[in-house]
């Protein structure tokens, strides 16, 4: 149960458990009363503040609000809210089996299973497909990330990027998910819903983008730096990076998935760093999410030898401080405990007779 | 704005927290603990008297501890985070049991309570505790499925650390002695109490540390190591335990156990027997070369770990004990673990 510390009557001060609704939709700060009694005896002065409001909204000024006002944020980001409406993917668009009603049935029809599926020529070869259409998507999407541009704006420049390439946005839907990537800013570790936030000069924003092509899914990401960024910052962001191409440098037949963790905290850490641990790398290929689970952190009780054909990502979350994160009441959005920020680097990877093909690699690097 | 403005509407509660899952708990004396609290599952058919064996534990004025009882779905569906989650809402409790549906399968349930040190949770994985009705114990261990699987009766005997035999005053010795073979055919070393009226004492389901450093002889009971009875009820899960002596390389015994509980084979294996081979259930103790303590391995299913446990004894016989409980086992295991474990072999 949320605590009620420090709300108060509007009218008398006594505490208060209750709000006005008008206020509530209106966005108007406070407006708690203790009683019904309360509330309608001060209604000739309070009802003016919904005059205030609607003639703001009346003139134009788009409002947000925070729709969980009494939540303790760990830091200063905050949901802008109100979402935009779902966007639509056209009919000729290859769809997973969530799209419609956000359930995964492939994947909770194998939960529990820790069978890695070895994937055949031809199916690697869609991998490869729709993982260049991903990183495609993703370095579409990054462009928009400026200063002044709202984490939804960015959906949208992903969501069309995806319907040009005749692309399914991954994220759309899956376990209801509202939007077609995620976008994580600075104390989001992951999961972050583009909203109306508007993105400031100092920012590290992480974009994460999966498609589904021919039945196949890709899955990658990529934290960039928003204008002037302290060194702080810089390092983070340069660490997680290098936490991933360490592990990259470990995939080949016979590693096994448990050792990938331990390579990634002794970098993390050496910089002084920590590494979340409750989100893990996954299986993907005809499924969004599989087997195996990749955790990040060292120690761990993983299942599974790489092998040749196996598809996986590896996405370590580095952070500035604790490792410990919580969820938003909005049941995504990931969030450091103590606020501080942090950074995320992800390919799809798979794994060859040699060693490690990145699918999702960056060509225009290259 | 319209007319309405001059009428206030009905005001609104301050939005509340998430909807809590149903949690009945029994407040006696909350004792400060700073320890993490242990997880025990609790499985068996319905009817069999999880739920009589509850109450009474809550209803127990002995033990003074606050203990939350999760019910089945919530546990399987929402899983740790949800548990810890409602710990930080509800309070510390000192012990947390989770009961799960009749026909549960205990194996999915706990792995994913037997969490990773790492993970620094507040909650561990005690136990599992089965408890099996006398009197149609039998016909539910015999009971086929059609799809070939093993039967949720004979998978939650097999996954169990103690079992409870409730209601034999309902049958005769005879029976009794019947349904305790059929229960040995499938897991020869969980201990087992007989009991009426789901009448336990709490040092038999409790604090038992099967899944950490702190696990016990994983012979647990004196039964272990005999040769299975002649009388299987499913021909298929049944339990291996065997010794060896000598010293293990714990790099060899890493990849023997990736061999058997991952790629479901025996290394070495001279005969090429049928497959199917899976491990539900396995525990260790093992002599590791050069350590003086005791090296405690346990698995669930594919997930495993390897911990280190008290010293050896000066007088203790230093000797590896292995137990497996699966389906589809032969009796390759012991010579593939001499020959693929030990140090010198």
């Amino acid at each position: 149960m949320t605590t009620m510390d420090g709300y108060s009557c509007e009218a008398c001060g006594q505490p208060a458990k209750l709000r006005c609704p008008t206020c509530m939709k209106l966005d108007i700060a406070g407006s708690h009363f203790c009683s019904q009694e309360c509330f309608k005896g001060s209604w000739a002065q309070h009802k003016a503040k919904h005059k205030t409001a609607t003639a703001a909204l009346s003139n134009g000024v788009v409002k947000t609000f925070n729709p969980w006002p009494s939540y303790h944020y760990t830091g200063k980001i905050r949901p802008m809210y109100p979402l935009d409406p779902r966007r639509a993917v056209p009919d000729h668009i290859g769809k997973p089996d969530y799209a419609a009603d956000g359930k995964p049935y492939s994947e909770l029809s194998l939960r529990g299973s820790t069978r890695i599926e070895v994937l055949n020529p031809e199916e690697i070869e869609k991998m490869r497909t729709v993982c260049r259409i991903a990183r495609d998507v993703l370095n579409e999407g990054a462009k928009a990330i400026k200063v002044g541009a709202t984490t939804d704006e960015i959906d949208r420049v992903v969501h069309e990027a995806c319907l040009e390439r005749d692309t399914y946005p991954s994220p759309l839907n899956y376990h209801g998910f509202p939007k077609s990537c995620c976008v994580s800013v600075n104390e989001v570790i992951c999961h972050g819903i583009p909203d109306k936030y508007e993105i400031q000069d100092g920012d590290l924003v992480n974009l994460d983008v999966s498609c589904m092509y021919d039945g196949f899914h890709a899955d990658l990401n990529e934290t960039y730096l928003v204008g002037n960024v302290d060194e702080a910052g810089k390092r983070l962001v340069k660490t997680a990076r290098a936490c991933l191409d360490k592990a990259i440098a470990m995939v080949k037949p016979g590693t096994l998935y448990r050792e990938v963790g331990n390579v990634i905290q002794k970098h993390a850490q050496s910089e002084g760093f920590s590494v979340v641990r409750s989100y893990c790398g996954h299986g993907i290929h005809r499924l969004f999410h599989g087997t195996p689970s990749v955790p990040h952190y060292a120690r761990n009780k993983a299942v599974g030898v790489m092998k040749a054909g196996h598809t996986f990502t590896i996405e370590p979350m580095i952070n500035e401080g604790t490792w410990h994160d919580e969820q938003w009441p909005d049941g995504w959005t990931v969030v450091t405990r103590d606020g501080k920020r942090s950074a995320q680097f992800e390919e799809t990877l798979l794994v060859t007779e040699t060693g490690v093909e990145v699918l999702t690699a960056n060509r225009a690097n290259h | 704005m319209d007319d309405s403005d001059d009428l206030p509407p009905l005001l609104v509660p301050v939005e509340e927290g998430t909807n809590l899952p149903d949690v009945s708990e029994t407040s006696t004396v909350q004792t400060e603990n700073n320890d993490k609290v242990p997880v025990t599952i609790i499985t068996g058919h319905l009817g069999s008297g999880k739920t009589t064996l509850i109450t009474r534990l809550l209803n127990d004025e002995t033990h003074k501890k606050r203990i939350a009882v999760i019910l089945n779905e919530f546990g399987e569906n929402a899983g740790v985070k949800a548990v810890e989650n409602l710990m930080k809402k509800k309070g510390r409790f000192d012990y947390i049991m989770l009961e799960t549906t009749g026909l549960a399968d205990p194996g999915p349930i706990a792995s994913m309570f037997w969490l990773d040190d790492e993970l620094q949770s507040e909650i561990y994985l005690d136990g599992i505790l089965t408890v099996v009705d006398a009197k149609y114990g039998l016909e539910q261990l015999a009971e086929r499925k059609s799809n070939d699987m093993v039967n949720e009766a004979i998978r939650q005997v097999a996954f169990a650390d103690r079992i409870i035999l409730n209601k034999i005053d309902l049958v005769t010795d005879e029976h009794i002695k019947d349904l305790e073979t059929a229960i040995r055919s499938v897991n020869a070393v969980a201990p087992i109490y007989r009991t009426t009226r789901s009448e336990v004492p709490i040092e038999f389901m409790l604090d038992l540390h099967c899944f950490d450093d702190r696990s016990k002889d994983p012979f647990a009971d004196t039964n272990a190591g005999r040769p299975p009875s002649a009388t299987h009820i499913d021909e298929d899960v049944r339990t291996v335990a065997f010794t060896v002596p000598g010293q293990v390389d714990l790099h060899k015994l890493d990849a023997w156990l990736q061999s058997v509980l991952w790629e479901r084979t025996v290394p070495g294996r001279r005969k090429d027997t049928a497959g199917g081979m899976e491990i539900l259930r396995f525990k260790a103790l093992i002599n590791a070369t050069g350590n003086d303590r005791k090296c405690v391995v346990q698995a669930v299913r594919e997930l495993y770990d390897k911990q280190e446990g008290a010293f050896w004894e000066k007088d203790e016989e230093r000797i590896n004990k292995v137990v497996l409980i699966g389906k589809n086992l032969d009796e390759s295991f012991p010579q593939s673990f001499r020959e693929q474990c030990l140090a010198t072999y």
